[in-house]
């Protein structure tokens, strides 16, 4: 009775702190959003979309509906006969995002920094925002719909901030074919595992961004004498880790940035094995440069297409 | 033993201080001891395992921690060592030291600085390891004190911790006598005199006793530290004070105040004396005579001792006065009686009392009226006087029944003439005549004639008897208005008119408050007491102690009597200032009346050195040594606790731990006392919040599901009220009916649920007074129509004890129908339930029914809220709960405003539309 209710209650709480903690993500979402938004990311071509593109003269092939009456009278003063409202050219595609929400990613060495949790929603919302706004589609990984409103992005934001059991490494069997995705996480797992969800992947598309994110505390172990290291989270729920004494912190620096390096490079070339994008990010650092290279990546990849 | 780094600095116990070589010793161990592992979080571990680090030691202790360590062993051993920083060599080669101390009455103020000098020297005695006579001049008790011998310094010590100032004046001859045989009489001593400043009886004999033991010092306190005597005079004015002082401070005068409790404590008044010498000027406290008589105490401010207190006893307190009446207070008609006028008249400055003639002499009354009496029971009439004979003060007042029956009258001053005289009527030629004055030799003398009151009827004097020295007011036509006369001990006033206003003008006029306040304060002449048995023995009710606070008297306080009292007694052991007295009559015993008068310790001669208190002062380092190094250890632990944290270096964690150790650091009472402060400051906010706007309020019936239903019910009326009504609830407040005061609130909702604790007596009390002062309770049984008799018996239970009028259901034309909306029912979850209110309509309440008692459960329909429906009734029957919510509201804040607005019409027609 007693254990159940608590339980509640601590449901409660992380519901509510989530709800909360939401309107603070996405405002900083849109706050990078905005500040890469410069005037229209459109296709710069006619094609199939909402908005106007240009008037062109009448063609046999045209769709009597499509011709456009009002221009085509002002335009018969000119000498011209019929004009048809050309729509620009919009192209939508599904991209999917997941984020890490494994006990290690609410991990952050100082309370100034972001938890790299945090900084992986706000990168993955800034895109989402900036996805929705060009026309694309975006859905969290695993969740059944997708779209691109305001509704959409906030479903996307609820589902990444809510699920607390994401694992370490995304569910590959929940992607659709062709779609995008974009992953964000610590990447901390064993390579073979993280080469096995890649190898999943990879046969499900082609479109993948890689965000690797690392606290600075785990790039540079700044510790010194004597200490008695612990995974986060309950005992027992993280692998079974067991607790490392160190009597010299400093003696071992060197090393273990060695094997923290030698790891991000095996992730990365992994990723850019398959052909997808990586970026690495430590929370440390603005999020916003890097959003704004991977949106950079994006366009150019949109354009290529 | 002095040491030449530090001069003034003494070890009492230097060998301790060889402890200090083994401080290299203990630095070396702490220094291999490493300190526990922080625990640090980092997910990353999994890439740690294996890595091993060059060096093989453990990590070293941190240096800071390192020094801690050994500052707080330094500071032990020197703190067991005894460092005495400043010691005084006051007591040179001497074999001993006689320590004499003025403990009378006059020590209290400076009792703190003798105890202190007194302290010091007992520890240089001990340093010096010689023994210590301790001689303090005022009598320890009234029980003859052994006689003083030589202490050890730790004993005398003790004993001087039970030394306290005594309450009486300090007699030296005796303790000079003594000095002459104690050890120390022959030479070798040294003598420290911590005096009072004072000169007391016997003080040069015992400085010459003292001079053949050796050297003297003569201690003696600033002239701010003298002790004061206040003493009281009764004047025309009211009480005059009188501060005496023993030096003539010239232009400097010492500025003191001067209190006047009441019984209980409370400060009536306040006043500033400039104290210039030994006749101060009178200071009089400028208060209401109502205020007065409540005093039971002066006390000088600021300054303690028994010399400082006047305690007020009998002759100066309120009179009691008895009048002989059927009641009180008559509900009909007070206007016609005597007793309305007298007791207005007196009510400020007498206690007052009410009943038959014997029962009022029983009461120890000092004064009896007779209002209009003509006979009375034999019983009565024995009685009386029995008591006027005794010493009482009897004033009687003619009257319609006084003039029916002169013939056979007794207790008059004068006799009477049958029948009265009317000067004013259809059949008199005679006009009401003015009085002409007040007799000169009378105790009414002085009094301003009034010029506007006229006396239509009177009953004559007989003129046939002398009425020489017997007429203290008369009137223009030289009739006599006020006679008197003594009998026995007391003395029989009369007036010859009525004491109420129908056969003269002077029950109205200001003259008869004074007239009824001159005899009142002549009714307790103490000659009356005084000389009735001189034998009588006055037992000490409460005493002073030297401080000037009250306290029990012990078998040792003996019995004064009056006469010994009158005559001025001396303040002596056996007879310690306070209040003596027996059942009926109180005296007090002041110090300041007794004491003789107040003079400088004179010049003591040549072998005695005076000096003043506080030249030199030894300081023992140790207990602050101890703190100190205690304080470190705390650091230390708290280190050690959060030396994570502390690495980590966050403010919060720094501020959290500085303030574990302000809680060890500091003394618990001063945290108890904010915390007692904050709880009392929260409590009063509460009240500030509640008192300054508008607040529904529910009673907290301790189930939290009910408890939640009612706020949120009526928060959702609130609402509703802020944006229907002018009312506009600032929120809504949960009311705990047995702690919480409820006055804020117009009206409280009452859920009645079965479970419910019933209120304590202290509860019901409170719930009372709510009511009786304008509260309205809506008791709701929330069952709907019909009968619950659980629910039912839960309302008996809380509302049994309460005094609530008869209750009626709710009739059509109620106010409560129509204070806001018209309504014809009060629907809530239910629809059905019958509403009861208080039969007919109170005075005084405004026509609000105190309680309401209903059952339609309305906190639910108010919470389920007027349109989201979800009521059996749907969206309108939740709009009529809310409109049924405004209207109990617009009830409890406008009473029957309503009601009196059937009456516009009218009004409009009257003021000719």
């Amino acid at each position: 009775m007693m254990s159940s209710l608590t339980l509640l209650d601590r449901l409660m709480g992380r519901a509510e702190r989530t709800a909360s903690g939401l309107p603070g993500l996405v405002m900083r979402a849109e706050k990078i959003a905005a500040s890469l938004m410069h005037g229209e990311h459109s296709k710069r071509r006619a094609g199939m979309g909402e908005k106007f593109w240009q008037f062109r003269p009448y063609d046999v092939s045209d769709r009597p509906q499509d011709i456009d009456w009002k221009q085509s009278a002002k335009g018969h003063a000119e000498g011209r006969n019929v004009f048809v409202r050309e729509k620009e050219w919009q192209s939508a595609q599904k991209v999917m995002f997941w984020c890490s929400a494994s006990a290690g990613m609410e991990y952050s060495s100082n309370p100034a920094v972001p938890t790299k949790h945090e900084t992986g929603l706000v990168i993955c919302l800034a895109l989402a925002l900036l996805m929705t706004r060009a026309g694309e589609q975006v859905g969290a990984l695993g969740a059944r719909r997708s779209g691109r409103s305001s509704l959409a992005l906030q479903n996307l934001a609820e589902s990444l901030l809510g699920k607390a059991d994401f694992g370490s490494l995304p569910e590959t069997a929940a992607l659709p074919v062709h779609a995008g995705l974009v992953m964000a996480g610590d990447f901390l797992s064993p390579l073979p595992d993280i080469e096995a969800c890649f190898a999943a992947l990879e046969g499900r598309t082609h479109q993948v961004t890689v965000v690797h994110i690392l606290d600075v505390a785990e790039t540079d172990l700044p510790f010194e004498g004597r200490g008695l290291f612990r995974t986060p989270g309950l005992p027992g729920n993280d692998g079974g880790a067991v607790p490392v004494r160190i009597d010299h912190i400093g003696d071992i620096r060197a090393a273990y940035q060695k094997r923290i390096e030698e790891h991000r490079a095996a992730v990365e070339a992994m990723a850019r094995s398959c052909g997808w994008s990586y970026v690495f990010h430590r929370t440390d650092r603005d999020p916003q440069a890097l959003v704004a290279s991977l949106w950079e990546q994006a366009q150019a990849a949109g354009g290529r297409r | 033993m002095m040491n030449a780094l530090f001069p003034g600095l003494v070890f009492s116990t230097p060998l301790v201080l060889w402890a200090l070589a083994v401080l290299p010793a203990v630095w070396f161990l702490l220094r291999v001891m490493p300190p526990r592992p922080r625990v640090i979080v980092l997910p990353t571990v999994r890439f740690l395992e294996g890595l091993i680090p060059e060096r093989v030691s453990p990590s070293h202790t941190p240096w800071w921690i390192l020094l801690l360590r050994l500052l707080m062993l330094t500071l032990l051993i020197l703190a067991l060592a005894g460092p005495v920083l400043n010691p005084g060599s006051k007591l040179g080669q001497a074999q001993g030291l006689r320590l004499v101390i003025d403990n009378g009455w006059s020590a209290a103020p400076l009792w703190e600085i003798q105890i202190r000098e007194a302290e010091n020297a007992i520890a240089e005695a001990e340093r010096l390891n010689i023994p210590v006579l301790l001689l303090p001049t005022a009598a320890l008790s009234a029980e003859p004190a052994e006689s003083p011998r030589l202490l050890p310094a730790a004993e005398a010590r003790a004993a001087l911790k039970g030394l306290l100032p005594r309450p009486w004046e300090s007699d030296m001859t005796a303790l000079a006598e003594q000095v002459k045989i104690l050890p120390g009489a022959e030479g070798g001593y040294k003598t420290l005199w911590l005096g009072d400043g004072l000169s007391h009886k016997g003080i040069q004999l015992l400085a010459d006793a003292l001079a053949q033991g050796g050297d003297i010092t003569f201690f003696h306190p600033q002239p701010e530290a003298l002790a004061l005597t206040l003493r009281i005079k009764s004047s025309l004015k009211g009480p005059e004070i009188q501060v005496q002082s023993a030096v003539d401070s010239g232009a400097m005068a010492r500025k003191v105040s001067v209190q006047a409790l009441a019984s209980d404590g409370r400060v009536l008044g306040f006043q500033d004396v400039d104290v210039d010498g030994p006749s101060a000027a009178p200071v009089f406290f400028d208060m209401p005579e109502a205020v007065r008589g409540q005093v039971v105490q002066y006390r000088l401010t600021a300054l303690p001792g028994a010399g400082g207190v006047f305690l007020m006893d009998g002759s100066f307190q309120r009179r009691a006065v008895g009048i002989v009446a059927a009641q009180e207070k008559s509900e009909n008609a007070p206007l016609v009686e005597a007793g309305y006028y007298l007791r207005r008249a007196l009510e400020p400055y007498a206690d007052l009392a009410f009943g038959s003639a014997a029962a009022l002499t029983r009461k120890d009354r000092s004064l009896i009226i007779l209002p209009d009496i003509g006979s009375m029971p034999l019983e009565d009439l024995n009685a009386l006087e029995d008591w006027v004979h005794g010493g009482g003060l009897l004033l009687r007042f003619a009257g319609p029944s006084v003039a029916g029956n002169v013939a056979n009258m007794s207790l008059v001053p004068v006799p009477l003439r049958a029948g009265g005289r009317a000067l004013e009527g259809s059949l008199t030629w005679e006009t009401p005549l003015h009085i002409k004055e007040f007799s000169p030799a009378s105790p009414l003398a002085g009094l301003e004639v009034p010029k506007d009151v006229l006396i239509r009827q009177q009953v004559l004097a007989d003129p046939a008897e002398s009425l020489e020295g017997k007429v203290w007011a008369s009137l223009e036509d030289g009739t006599p208005l006020i006679t008197a006369s003594p009998y026995g001990k007391g003395l029989l006033v009369m007036i010859h008119t009525t004491a109420s206003a129908d056969w003269s003008d002077l029950p109205l006029s200001g003259v008869f408050v004074d007239i009824l306040r001159r005899l009142a304060a002549l009714s307790a002449a103490p000659s009356r007491h005084a000389d009735t048995k001189s034998d009588i023995a006055l037992d000490p009710l409460t005493v002073l102690d030297g401080f000037g606070a009250f306290r029990k008297p012990d078998a040792s306080v003996k019995p004064i009597g009056v006469a010994d009292m009158a005559k001025g007694i001396a303040v002596d052991p056996a007879h310690p200032p306070g209040i003596y007295g027996r059942p009926g009559l109180q005296m007090a015993l002041n110090l300041g009346e007794r004491a003789p008068v107040l003079r400088p310790a004179p010049d003591l001669g040549a072998h005695v050195l005076a000096t003043l208190y506080g030249q030199t002062f030894e300081w023992a380092l140790t207990p602050m040594l101890l703190a100190l190094a205690g304080a470190l250890a705390l650091l230390d632990w708290g280190v050690m606790i959060g030396l994570g944290m502390i690495l980590r270096w966050q403010p919060g964690n720094i501020l959290a731990l500085l303030a574990v150790l302000g809680f060890f650091a500091f003394s618990s009472p001063v945290a108890r006392a904010a915390e007692g402060a904050e709880v009392a400051a929260s409590a009063s906010a509460n009240d500030l919040r509640y008192a300054g706007a508008l607040y529904l309020a529910y009673v907290q019936t301790g189930d939290a599901a009910l408890d939640g239903l009612s706020r949120a019910g009526l928060e959702n009326l609130a609402q509703e009220l802020t944006s229907r009504t002018s009312a506009e609830p600032a929120g809504v407040a949960a009311v705990d009916i047995e702690h919480d005061p409820l006055a804020f609130f117009p009206w409280l909702y009452w859920p009645v649920s079965e479970g419910q604790k019933p209120p304590g007596p202290g509860g019901l009390q409170k719930i009372q007074d709510y009511l009786d002062h304008g509260g309205t309770i809506l008791f709701d049984l929330r069952y709907g129509a019909g009968q619950n008799t659980e629910a039912d018996k839960a309302l008996q239970k809380i509302t049994g004890a309460l005094n609530i009028p008869p209750l009626m259901p709710l009739p059509a034309e109620h106010v409560l129908t129509r204070t806001f909306y018209l309504l014809d029912s009060f629907p809530g979850l239910y629809t059905t339930g019958v509403l009861w209110v208080e039969k007919g309509s109170v005075s005084g309440r405004d026509g609000v029914s105190s309680v309401i008692i209903g059952s339609n459960d309305w906190a639910s329909a108010w919470a389920a809220g007027a349109h989201q429906g979800g009521l059996p009734g749907g969206s309108r029957q939740g709009e009529m709960a809310i409109r049924a919510g405004i209207n109990f509201t617009m009830y409890a804040l406008t009473g029957n405003y309503k009601t009196d607005q059937v009456h516009v019409p009218y009004i409009l027609e009257r003021l000719g539309r």
